[in-house]
């Protein structure tokens, strides 16, 4: 149980935020840093040294792609191109750590939800391509059509699929908690029977409301690699990007299923605790979908 | 368990340049170097250089300057100054320029902050960063600090890890400027 607090705490304070809004270009002030100026959480003094470390390392990472791309377009070389490839895999399994991605919905999902790991890793696909998918969509739709793909009108439009997706995330979190505490009522008519539900919920409608937030990395990526005119380069690049992303989220989503296995194993001893976790899990993942969802959409959506 | 669930990415690297600039009566202000990362500079190249002669001409640093930079005052141009321990609100930013060196693009702007140096020491501390995180702002390694106009003024000056302005749940720590002057006697 403890270990599931701790899990809870770290998600949470890493990832209260889906998207940060660009400070260069966004009208609206983000909250996050209120948020994360706060004294009431800090992380020991040994993170901010490894921190420090990443940060060198992530711009190293975006040096060598951009460097790469270049490189690339001049030589057409396929030796660097499984490099490319390379890099920006670790790229965008590092990218996927930082806030937003939908890393505390996914666990939120898989408290609620009684799955198994492989659709852990579906979850984490498919939020994670989506998420890159929807990038390339929006650049490519403006390219062709006014041939204006700009961070800022990119951005523009990324609001509304913001407050789609948000708002979609509410819905299905609300949908998830009355399904949750009518299941649990309909086990309750059932006295001393366990009654296993079947569940049939689908894990798509989640990962699709997830990820069609576009990705701001993956935008610049792509914006780069037109302003060389190799938008392939580009393509391939938020290609391993998005493996790497999903990599990551599935990796939470894994961890997760996991750790509440593990805790469900050690309470099946106890009769009584065993389906008390299991009710208060379930309800408390969904109801945290539908709040974060809910937060999530009045915060683009009053800003 | 879930360690490595606590880093962060930033989607814009800034390397920063300041020339603390001094004038008969103490200090001035800070002048700010950015200079960004190639791929963030060309979604702001392709979005402003109209022309694409690959300069931003007079017209196109004030459409720079409009269009992405003036939101920054929102964040007090990731700029944290302490005067004497007590916080300086920027109030304005002038003399923006914005050019195009071989693809990379750089930010230049003054921020006036004046202190009357006396005969007892004062103390200066400027930090730079973005606390969102969105942006994540290093000092340059060749040549971060610059003086000028020296000639009123005795000063001293030492790089240190401000604490007090750690971000990200004391997850980042920013490496800041403390800046020590008094009149020259």
């Amino acid at each position: 149980m403890r270990r599931i607090a701790i899990l809870i705490s770290l998600l949470f304070v890493f990832d209260t935020v889906l998207a940060q809004d660009n400070p260069f270009l966004s009208k609206e002030k983000s909250s996050v840093e209120e948020k994360a100026k706060g004294k009431s959480f800090r992380y020991p003094g040994f993170t901010h040294k490894i921190m420090a470390r990443i940060g060198k390392f992530q711009r190293s990472l975006n040096k060598n792609l951009s460097l790469l791309t270049k490189r690339i377009k001049e030589t057409k070389s396929t030796k660097l191109l499984f490099f490319i490839m390379f890099v920006t895999f670790i790229y965008g399994v590092v990218h996927a750590l930082g806030p937003g991605h939908g890393k505390t919905l996914t666990f939120s999902y898989f408290l609620s939800e009684e799955t198994n790991i492989k659709k852990g890793i579906a979850v984490g696909c498919i939020i994670g391509f989506l998420h890159a998918t929807s990038a390339l969509f929006l650049v490519l739709l403006l390219y062709f059509t006014i041939k204006k793909a700009h961070l800022n009108n990119i951005e523009e439009m990324s609001r509304t699929i913001k407050l789609v997706s948000y708002a979609l995330i509410a819905v299905i979190g609300l949908f998830l908690l009355a399904k949750k505490v009518y299941d649990i009522r309909k086990r309750r008519g059932f006295k001393g029977e366990e009654i296993e539900i079947q569940n049939t919920q689908s894990i798509i409608p989640f990962a699709i409301a997830v990820g069609l937030v576009p990705c701001t990395g993956s935008t610049i990526v792509l914006l780069f690699s037109l302003s060389l005119g190799v938008l392939k380069i580009g393509i391939i690049s938020i290609i391993f990007m998005a493996l790497g992303m999903a990599t990551t989220i599935s990796i939470v989503g894994i961890l997760t299923i996991l750790a509440k296995s593990k805790v469900k194993k050690i309470l099946s001893e106890k009769s009584n605790g065993y389906s008390l976790f299991q009710n208060i899990v379930s309800v408390l993942g969904a109801f945290l979908i539908f709040m974060l969802g809910a937060i999530l959409f009045l915060g683009v959506y009053a800003g | 368990m879930v360690p490595f669930l606590s880093f962060s990415h930033p989607h814009v690297f800034i390397d920063n340049r300041i020339a603390v600039v001094f004038n008969e009566k103490g200090l001035k202000g800070f002048n700010h170097e950015w200079t960004f990362d190639e791929m963030f500079s060309s979604t702001i190249i392709q979005e402003f250089d109209l022309n694409a002669d690959g300069e931003f001409g007079e017209e196109e640093i004030k459409k720079v300057e409009e269009g992405a930079f003036s939101n920054l005052k929102e964040y007090e141009y990731f700029t944290d100054i302490k005067i004497n321990g007590h916080q300086f609100k920027i109030q304005k930013v002038n003399s923006f320029y914005a050019e195009i060196d071989s693809g990379v693009m750089v930010y230049e702007f003054f921020i006036p902050c004046e202190v009357i140096a006396g005969l007892e020491k004062q103390e200066v501390i400027i930090s730079v960063f973005d606390p969102t995180y969105f942006v994540q702002v290093m000092l340059a390694t060749e040549d971060p600090f610059s003086f000028v106009d020296t000639l009123n003024v005795e000063f001293s000056y030492e790089v240190f890890e401000d604490e007090g302005n750690s971000y990200y749940y004391g997850q980042i720590i920013p490496e800041a400027l403390k800046l020590k002057i008094r009149r020259k006697t």
